[in-house]
């Protein structure tokens, strides 16, 4: 593009008048043919007249009018919708308040484009159709666990797109897993905290704890342009605390170890109206305090404001868990079927699960007639989760779930005792 | 610049009358005045100026005598806007002389350019012309690191210093998140082109 060597061409000059080949800097992901020759000229009879910053070419693009900005920010995010170039997306929303304000309203969530774009998107619920696949790696000399988007590990080379990580952490009672957006990161004051699984000693029973309490009350329809409902401000900030979320309760095969364990996951966070007809899932739009939810306070917000009690904390205390309205999603892993003729337990992982292990697991809603979900709703695998290879997991999941919940639901199947296989 | 074959500059002073095209002629045949904002006037077909809606609808409502005007436009824009309209009306969309011009008029065009023809195609209201010139600008952009973005544009960086940090953060933490090598090494590209300098 010409542009592309212009602009190359003047940062070479803000750089230190190099000269007027390529830049020598790291390559770029697209590399055109050098058209140096014919822009040549021009630039050395502009760089002649006045200094780049003050170049009065560039600022007349200032004056773009608004909508055809909008235009050009959505051609980038229509483009580039997998990592790692889904990153330009976030680039966009780096400029300027007004390109991140623009930025932040193009970008769908995950339920509405199956897109992870912020790391917003990770504690937005799945979407509705078809799963989000992502891998898990295990490295058993740190104890760390690695969330990455994608089917499976890409070909040497390439890069995958972590999303979070896990470190895992005996303590003298219980097993933790503390949960972060940075694979090197794991302090619970640090702001790449996301939250963690905290098992009791037998190992049959986890909590799941969020760094933030629910801060939006379910958006009224799925529908792009409806209005969203923020919650005021909490007043004094919310601290980073733990809120329990979900509770996994493993139990034992009626038949011991030579039959397959029985999950239940109780999601405080999520009602069983999410699944009902026109339900909807709570959808958190920006982290608390962080520079994006002063951003959507500047939205046009009407509605309610739920004010969200809850009792102060210091850190690691375990808070009564964050009731939403209603009777709260219970999911249930689905019962594998006995094959008489290979004499074992199958699920149909449709082949994003190849090696058998006690770890695999499908979870389903937990519902009766009385809660009137569509069948429809009923059989959908809202996690799955299995080994295809040494320390290679696939982590499949979907609305109502978020990543986050999806993860750590998965890390405690890694820590669950003898007493529950 | 304008092709001869299409456009005719008229000379000021030329009486108008003579080239106003009969009634009874064909849209094909008939020719159209236009004017830039120097004054230039810019014969063209017809068919070729129905390639701004704006122009058609005046022409619709019966302005077919004398030029019309278009005062948001330069004679070296107009040459240009028309020069896409010859490649580009009454032709199919996947007419591939109408993508190799496309792809020869974006490449060799200008910044300053690139955004007279947006402004244009804007005012003329010529949704494919418009199309081409933000496709462009977005391509061009995404190559860029948010300080050439800005510089581009003319921004100024209206973040605080808290929120800055926290920008930087997610381009840097978030953006580079790759994969991560059995050794703890963090592998990411290197392109520089994300992280704010």
């Amino acid at each position: 593009m010409s542009f592309k060597s212009i602009v190359r061409e003047l940062k070479e000059m803000r750089d230190g008048f190099g000269s007027m080949s390529r830049r020598s800097s790291a390559a770029e992901g697209r590399v055109g043919p050098s058209r140096s020759g014919a822009r040549l000229h021009w630039h050395q009879a502009r760089h002649q007249r006045h200094a780049p910053c003050d170049d009065v070419q560039e600022s007349r693009w200032a004056s773009l009018p608004p909508e055809l900005l909008l235009d050009v920010i959505q051609r980038i995010e229509a483009s580039e919708v997998s990592w790692p170039a889904r990153r330009y997306v976030v680039a966009c929303a780096s400029v300027c308040r007004s390109w991140r304000h623009i930025t932040k309203e193009i970008v769908q969530t995950p339920e509405q484009c199956g897109r992870i774009t912020f790391p917003i998107s990770l504690k937005q619920p799945g979407p509705r159709d078809s799963p989000i696949q992502c891998f898990i790696r295990r490295e058993r000399a740190t104890a760390t666990y690695r969330l990455y988007l994608g089917l499976s590990p890409a070909l040497q080379g390439e890069n995958d797109k972590l999303l979070l990580a896990a470190r895992k952490v005996r303590r003298a009672t219980s097993t933790e897993f503390v949960i972060s957006l940075s694979s090197d990161d794991f302090s619970r004051a640090s702001s790449t905290y996301i939250g963690k699984l905290r098992s009791n000693f037998l190992g049959t029973k986890f909590t799941v704890y969020d760094s933030q309490p629910l801060h939006d009350a379910p958006m009224v329809s799925t529908n792009r342009s409806s209005r969203r409902i923020h919650s005021k401000q909490v007043s004094p900030r919310v601290p980073a605390g733990n809120y329990n979320v979900t509770t996994i309760a493993y139990e034992l095969n009626v038949l011991r170890t030579r039959g397959p364990r029985r999950m239940q996951c109780t999601m405080h966070s999520i009602p069983v109206s999410s699944i009902q007809e026109g339900g909807t899932a709570p959808t958190p739009t920006a982290f608390i305090n962080s520079l994006d939810e002063h951003f959507s306070s500047l939205a046009v917000s009407k509605g309610k404001d739920p004010i969200i009690e809850f009792s102060s904390t210091t850190l690691g205390e375990p808070l009564v868990p964050v009731q939403t309205s209603g009777e709260p999603l219970v999911l249930k892993n689905k019962a594998p079927r006995w094959h008489e003729q290979l004499q074992c337990w199958c699920l149909n992982f449709r082949g994003r699960v190849t090696v058998a292990s006690v770890k695999n697991f499908q979870l389903v809603a937990a519902v009766d007639a009385s809660h009137q979900v569509p069948p429809a709703e009923q059989e959908k695998v809202i996690l799955q989760f299995g080994k295809i290879g040494k320390d290679i997991f696939t982590m499949d999941y979907r609305y109502p779930l978020s990543a986050f919940q999806a993860f750590a639901i998965c890390l405690s199947s890694f820590d669950t005792k003898p007493a529950c296989e | 610049m304008a092709s001869e074959a299409v456009a005719v500059k008229i000379q000021e002073g030329v009486a108008v009358d003579a080239v106003v095209p009969a009634a009874s002629e064909t849209s094909a045949q008939r020719k159209i005045l236009l004017k830039s904002v120097e004054g230039e006037e810019f014969l063209v077909d017809e068919l070729f100026a129905r390639g701004s809606k704006m122009i058609s609808n005046m022409i619709d409502d019966g302005f077919t005598e004398g030029a019309i005007p278009l005062p948001n436009v330069t004679a070296p824009v107009l040459s240009k806007v028309v020069e896409y309209w010859k490649h580009h009306v009454g032709k199919s969309e996947t007419d591939k002389d109408a993508r190799e011009f496309d792809r020869a008029f974006v490449k060799d065009a200008s910044s300053s350019v690139l955004f007279d023809i947006i402004m244009a195609a804007n005012y003329l209201d010529c949704k494919p012309l418009l199309d081409l010139a933000c496709q462009a600008v977005a391509d061009a952009i995404r190559d860029m690191n948010v300080e050439q973005v800005r510089g581009f544009f003319g921004i100024t960086n209206d973040f605080t210093p808290e929120e800055e940090a926290a920008v930087l953060e997610e381009n840097r933490e978030w953006s580079n998140a790759l994969t991560v090598t059995g050794n703890g090494q963090k592998e990411s590209n290197e392109g520089g082109n994300i992280v704010l300098p």
